[in-house]
């Protein structure tokens, strides 16, 4: 699946640069159809997550000893887990906790991050050059232990997992945006800004920094991926959202034990997941392709 | 000339110099006055323990130039001799190492960056590269409607006229302002660089090359509209270009740069009849010529490379490289003098006008 969807955007790269010499009235699906269906999974995700109630009638919480460890079938989509939860419910109900999860714990490290990384790029000197230190110097920690270390510092809970993330996942950002800035700056459209007297301000954010996000955007669609996806892997750990909130990790976690006669309680949600991780990053590669400069 | 020369003729000659730019002083629009730019290079750790002095390259050498009111003054050299560096000290991109750039009137070093910002729009620069020098995500409308604006040349309500009025001035048609500079070839693209310029209400321009990254035939209608806009809008202009042929059509008088520093000046029929300098000889010499036999004699033409400019040469920077360096030249460094007529030269054997 994952493989379609690196070749997909690849096959039509001549098409649509024949498509952009003609100009515009091209349908957005024929210039970046990774966009499109980028976007319809992420809209999607984010209705499922917005009106969990229209998608399922059960209740997420109800226990029910008697429908224990029950395959998928039409009353149980997902099948039923050791406590007798709908894991198809279960899983509609952890869209709204790891779409938040992810989109917070990515959100913050862009705008700061991509910030950080502009003004070390565009000022240099030794801010700069401490920066970079500092940088790796979280560079140098493996992404999970980083998370896991803060979490086991500040306890379980979803707005700490959010504060590891914020921690561990900026100096991506920073790098990114600092390099490209560093290719601006010395640009001679920034040269011309800079003879026509404007401001350090106006030359960073009006100048410089809508020719260097792109890459940042791009980069923070597939980090809330990694964000959901790190989320979840602490919850599996134990470490993220305490049960029985439903979660994602979670409930994947929980059918762990049963994963030879009951597979279906990991595996499905995983498949969700999956699911919702190639939506994010099919967006971020048709953004990539509509916000990459047209030269 | 003799090659002989004793230390009192020395003096003579510098004193000779000095007094050329103060005689014109009042009518100069732009005076630089010993510029130095020096670019300090990266020391490795090993130098720095062994106590080895901190190298620099250095750009632009010690230069003095001119330029009147409504002149155009053409700068030409090999790449690398340190044109456009000299360019972007005079226009303040990079803080001369030593020397300093006066431009009517007032010494720019002494300016406060705020008061420096203000004037920034008197000089403007016209770049080399069409294609690095439009920022690719602003329209030409919002590129010039941004200079007009913030250099506050007309009032709010009057800047989609005036941006009009420019994007007329050089050529290009108003249904092409929505455009981004994708969206235009590289003669297009240097219109758009020129109304960006004239925008700010320049009364000088620097030209940095500005047509060699152009087709010949485009060329030529770049060159032309930059001729017609001077003399419409009373411009002065520093043409920067290693094409002869270009600059010999569009100056009044033309500078030689070799290695950071100007070797020769002359009003431009005097420097291509009479080359003074054995370099501009070998420049003029070089250049193909379409009435000209290509085959020349080739006596006089310089031998080898550009020096280094980290290490540079002893004496005169040229003599390496020239015919008729004699032992005086390795030693003692020409400065300009007055041949006669304003024509400038840094030799201490020039060529027989």
């Amino acid at each position: 699946m994952s493989a379609d969807a690196s070749t997909a955007p690849g096959l039509k790269m001549p098409e649509k640069g024949k498509a952009k010499a003609k100009g515009k009235g091209v349908p957005i699906w024929r210039r970046s159809p990774s966009l499109v269906i980028g976007a319809v999974i992420v809209l999607a995700t984010c209705v499922v997550a917005a009106f969990p109630s229209l998608f399922t009638s059960q209740d997420p919480l109800a226990l029910n000893p008697k429908e224990m460890l029950l395959p998928p079938s039409p009353q149980h989509l997902f099948g039923t887990d050791n406590f007798g939860y709908d894991v198809f419910t279960r899983v509609i109900y952890a869209t709204r906790l790891d779409l938040l999860i992810g989109v917070a714990s990515a959100g913050m490290p862009f705008l700061v991050g991509s910030a950080l990384g502009l003004v070390c790029g565009y000022y240099g000197g030794k801010f700069d050059a401490f920066m970079m230190r500092v940088l790796d110097v979280f560079m140098a920690f493996p992404f999970m232990v980083l998370a896991i270390a803060i979490v086991a510092i500040l306890g379980n809970g979803v707005t700490n997992l959010i504060i590891a993330m914020w921690v561990v996942s900026w100096p991506p950002y920073t790098r990114l945006v600092r390099a490209e800035v560093l290719i601006a700056k010395g640009s001679e459209y920034v040269q011309a800004a800079r003879t026509l007297g404007y401001s350090d301000l106006k030359i960073m954010f009006r100048h410089i920094l809508p020719n260097v996000i792109s890459s940042s955007i791009v980069y923070l669609a597939s980090d809330i991926v990694m964000c959901i996806m790190s989320a979840a892997t602490l919850s599996f750990l134990g470490l993220g959202v305490p049960s029985p909130t439903p979660e994602w990790g979670a409930i994947i976690s929980g059918g762990k034990g049963f994963i030879s006669t009951a597979w279906w309680i990991s595996a499905l949600p995983g498949l969700v997941m999956v699911v919702v991780g190639l939506g994010f990053s099919l967006l971020g590669d048709g953004l990539n392709d509509l916000l990459r400069t047209r030269d | 000339m003799s090659t002989t020369a004793n230390a009192a003729e020395a003096t003579e000659k510098n004193e000779a110099v000095t007094a050329v730019p103060t005689e014109r002083a009042d009518a100069e629009l732009l005076e630089a006055n010993g510029l130095v730019k020096r670019f300090p290079l990266k020391r490795t750790i090993f130098d720095a323990m062994l106590h080895k002095e901190r190298k620099a390259l250095t750009a632009v050498d010690d230069v003095s130039l001119t330029l009147a009111q409504g002149e155009t003054l053409g700068l030409v050299g090999e790449s690398g001799c340190g044109k456009s560096t000299l360019a972007r000290t005079i226009i303040n991109l990079y803080r001369p190492t030593e020397g300093k750039v006066v431009f009517d009137g007032t010494d720019l070093a002494s300016l406060s960056k705020r008061e420096l910002r203000e004037r920034c729009g008197d000089i403007q620069m016209i770049f080399q590269d069409p294609y690095s020098s439009l920022n690719p995500r602003m329209t030409v409308r919002q590129v010039l409607r941004e200079v007009l604006l913030h250099r506050g040349a007309c009032e709010r309500d009057k800047v989609d006229a005036e941006v009009m009025r420019l994007l007329g001035l050089v050529g290009l048609s108003e249904d092409q302002a929505d455009r981004l500079p994708s969206a235009f070839s590289g003669g297009q693209r240097q219109r758009i660089g020129i109304a960006r310029a004239l925008a700010a209400r320049p009364k000088l321009i620097i030209a940095d090359e500005p047509v060699s990254a152009l087709d010949v035939s485009i060329q030529a209608q770049i060159i032309n509209l930059l001729i017609d806009l001077k003399e419409r809008l009373d411009l002065s202009i520093l043409f920067i270009s290693h094409d002869l042929r270009v600059v010999r059509y569009i100056s009044d008088r033309v500078a030689v740069m070799y290695l950071g520093s100007i070797v020769e000046t002359a009003t431009t029929d005097e420097l291509y009849d009479h080359p003074l300098h054995p370099y501009t000889q070998t420049l003029l010499e070089a250049a193909p010529s379409m009435e000209e036999s290509r085959v020349k004699e080739t006596k006089t033409f310089a031998k080898g490379e550009l020096p280094s400019p980290i290490n540079m040469p002893s004496g005169c920077r040229f003599h390496p490289r020239c015919p008729y360096a004699t032992e005086r030249c390795k030693t003692e460094r020409p400065c300009l003098r007055d041949a006669g007529d304003g024509h400038l030269v840094a030799c201490h054997n020039p060529l027989e006008g």
